[in-house]
């Protein structure tokens, strides 16, 4: 096999497996690395991944391919190299995305924004009074009873999005009251 | 397939270059000339000459020759920096069809692409003729800040003369490829380059073979030119002092200070004194000739050009500063450009830098050659040859209009390209169905102080309450710099691809119905 057969077929694998690669694989970097490790692995991977190393083979569909791996090796050094969009990036990895995408971060922003004024998410009269006393509950700090209600509230709007993000949120707190109230008792021992 | 050349499409003057058996030439035309002036005229008769004959031209026809294109091109006619230029050029400058600036030469007015295009045109010429074959393709270098507008216009150029643009390269980036700074350890170069229309200044990284512009700062007015301008204003303030007369509006009389001038530097490079004799700067009343004769030393000439030097200085502290660096980190500078070569200018980096600057290719040619190599390594059938690989940046941030007129930035400047961003468009009001997006590049918070690229409108989305309706856009920049917008309905799946038309740029196919070759010439 020469040498422009293994460099067609090495771009159309790696673009291949480009979806299914964090950004750590992309870099060849392990996730809990030195912030100084991405620049050298950036260079590196320029000098063997910029698109200009296809143009020899003066195939059009193989540079782009090629020019979208070496995009996504910039926007992995680009994320990585910043120590404030690492920190989102490793949130976004832990629950299994790939990418930190401006997708993302609107996503968040936009749920901050629904969070601001929860109040108006209901959309039926019944899923208003129920998500009023979840609302309530949440104040109250009584995350079991706010999941309840949540629950009650999603029988008339089960597609509700900010219904089932609290819900999902009210049991997380409900789990961790849970686990405060087993831990403590065992703590008072020491 | 013909050959691939390097053209280094200067302000003031232009080169071209090419690699045969590896090794780089410099091409010189018929007479020897290894440089050209980017200079076009037309004759009476509606001939076009372009380089050493169109800048003969000049001193008898200013008004049909047109100079220092480069400085145009891209640029809005209502724009700042085209009156600045208006104020000293002989030739007129008008407004084209969609705002953008155009000249008028003769009774044809003409875009600045295509004006640019005849240069290429004449440098294309230039190389097959002392090559003996078809050239079809070339490499262009631009300076490192040039914006997407002034990119694509010179793009597009390319393709009116009827060559292949394989790449739009940074001047300094170039530079540095030429003097061959791709073997051995890691260091840090600084591209000093004082043309005749521009000044740059680029802070590389170079390890090996990867190319890597940490930083790029620039003065799109500061050039050779400016030195002319700055002894020539000296002169006419001189001579209007000592006859008591007003010549401002007398466009030859200022045009033979200029050209006084400018012999006065060159002079001045290798003597320490000039005497500068014009015998006929205008007529008297009677007829009678008045002209100007005077004396300059060095010292003379370096207090008059002084706050051209320091601010070419302002501009190395922002390189620096970006670079998060200091003048003695650095471990080479290079000199590029005519005015580099000017004793005053080497004495002055050399104290800035506290480093000798190197200067073994001749400054003219330096970029030129760099940009063959390039030109080579990206045709070049042989595996070894593409040994350095270029990674460049962005010079300037790209970002779009927010509420409030400010912009946000998506691709930070200096970000490696080629590379892309995006961004997810929510609908503020109910049943909202299109949605505007402004590109701008540039540093400032506030969008109007940055340069529009162009503006866009999604339409047809789907009619529904405020933020349910989502549109991603994404942005893309290449590997010439040159920015493209793709726009995705999130909700229904369809993409839009829309290259940024600015309001300024040439269409497709505008370009194409000023290609040189269709129209037959």
């Amino acid at each position: 096999m020469d040498s422009r057969t293994r460099q067609r077929i090495e771009i159309e694998t790696l673009h291949g497996l480009l979806g299914e690669l964090s950004y750590y694989k992309l870099l060849l970097v392990e996730p809990d690395c030195r912030p100084d490790a991405f620049e050298t692995a950036f260079r590196r991977e320029s000098r063997s991944r910029h698109p200009d190393r296809l143009s020899r083979l003066g195939d059009k569909g193989v540079t782009k391919m090629g020019t979208e791996i070496y995009r996504t090796i910039n926007e992995a050094y680009r994320v990585l190299k910043d120590p404030d969009k690492r920190r989102a990036y490793d949130a976004e990895l832990a629950q299994g995305r790939l990418r930190l995408s401006e997708d993302g971060q609107a996503d968040a922003r936009s749920a901050g924004k629904a969070a601001a004024d929860p109040a108006q998410a209901a959309r039926t009269e019944k899923g208003a009074k129920y998500w009023r006393l979840a609302l309530q509950n949440w104040r109250d700090e009584d995350y079991n009873g706010c999941a309840m209600n949540i629950q009650f509230a999603l029988s008339f709007e089960p597609d509700n999005e900010t219904f089932q993000q609290y819900l999902k949120d009210a049991k997380e707190k409900a789990k961790g009251q849970m686990a405060k109230k087993t831990q403590n008792p065992y703590k008072l021992r020491f | 397939m013909g050959v691939a050349i390097g053209i280094d499409l200067g302000t003031s003057n232009s080169c071209v270059a090419v690699v045969v058996d590896g090794e780089p030439r410099v091409l010189a035309d018929e007479q020897g000339n290894k440089t050209q002036p980017s200079v076009v005229a037309l004759g009476r008769t509606g001939n076009v000459v372009v380089g050493h004959r169109a800048r003969r031209n000049q001193i008898y026809a200013p008004q049909s020759t047109v100079a220092s294109a480069k400085r145009l091109i891209g640029r809005r006619f209502d724009s700042e920096t085209v009156a600045r230029i208006q104020r000293n050029s002989a030739f007129d400058i008008v407004e084209g069809p969609k705002g953008d600036a155009r000249v008028k030469v003769g009774d044809r007015v003409l875009a600045l692409p295509e004006v640019s295009a005849m240069v290429l045109r004449h440098m294309k010429e230039i190389a097959e003729k002392a090559l003996g074959q078809t050239v079809d393709q070339a490499v262009i270098t631009v300076p490192a800040y040039f914006n997407d507008h002034q990119r694509q216009a010179t793009k597009d150029a390319a393709t009116i003369a009827g060559l292949q643009c394989l790449r739009i390269i940074n001047e300094p980036t170039s530079a540095a490829l030429a003097y061959g700074f791709n073997k051995g350890k890691r260091q840090h170069i600084v591209v000093y380059d004082l043309g005749g229309g521009t000044f740059d200044v680029s802070v590389l990284r170079i390890d090996d073979d990867i190319f890597e512009v940490v930083a790029t700062a620039g003065d799109t007015f500061l050039g050779g030119d400016d030195f002319d301008y700055a002894v020539a204003e000296h002169l006419l303030h001189q001579f209007e002092q000592e006859h008591t007369l007003d010549i401002r509006d007398n466009r030859s009389a200022k045009m033979k200070l200029r050209g006084a001038a400018e012999r006065a530097k060159v002079a001045l490079s290798t003597s320490d004194i000039v005497e500068i004799e014009v015998p006929d700067v205008v007529r008297g009343a009677e007829g009678q000739a008045i002209g100007l004769s005077t004396v300059m030393t060095r010292s003379d000439y370096a207090g008059i050009v002084n706050h051209l030097v320091q601010k070419t200085f302002l501009t190395c502290d922002d390189a620096l500063s970006q670079a998060r660096m200091s003048a003695r980190q650095i471990d080479h500078i290079l000199m590029v450009g005519g005015m580099s070569r000017a004793p005053v200018i080497r004495d002055a980096v050399m104290r800035y830098f506290d480093k000798e600057p190197f200067t073994g290719i001749n400054p003219d040619e330096v970029v030129a050659i760099g940009a063959a190599i390039q030109a080579h390594n990206l045709t070049s059938d042989d595996p070894d040859a593409g040994t350095s690989v270029l990674v460049d940046v962005t010079p300037q941030s790209l970002g779009i209009k927010t509420a409030g007129g400010f912009c946000e930035i998506l691709i930070p400047r200096n970000s490696p390209i080629p590379t892309d961003a995006s961004k997810v468009f929510h609908t503020a009001q109910d049943y909202q169905t299109e949605v505007r997006v402004s590109v701008y590049q540039g540093e400032s918070r506030m969008a109007a102080d940055n340069e529009q690229l162009g503006a866009f409108v999604l339409d047809r989305l789907r009619a529904a309450r405020r933020g349910e309706v989502r549109v991603r856009i994404g942005f893309e920049i290449d590997t010439d710099g040159l920015v493209s917008v793709i726009a995705e309905d999130l909700d229904s799946g369809t993409t839009r691809d829309l290259r940024i038309e600015a309001s300024s740029s040439l269409t497709e196919e505008e370009v194409q119905e000023m290609r040189f070759d269709e129209l037959g010439f």
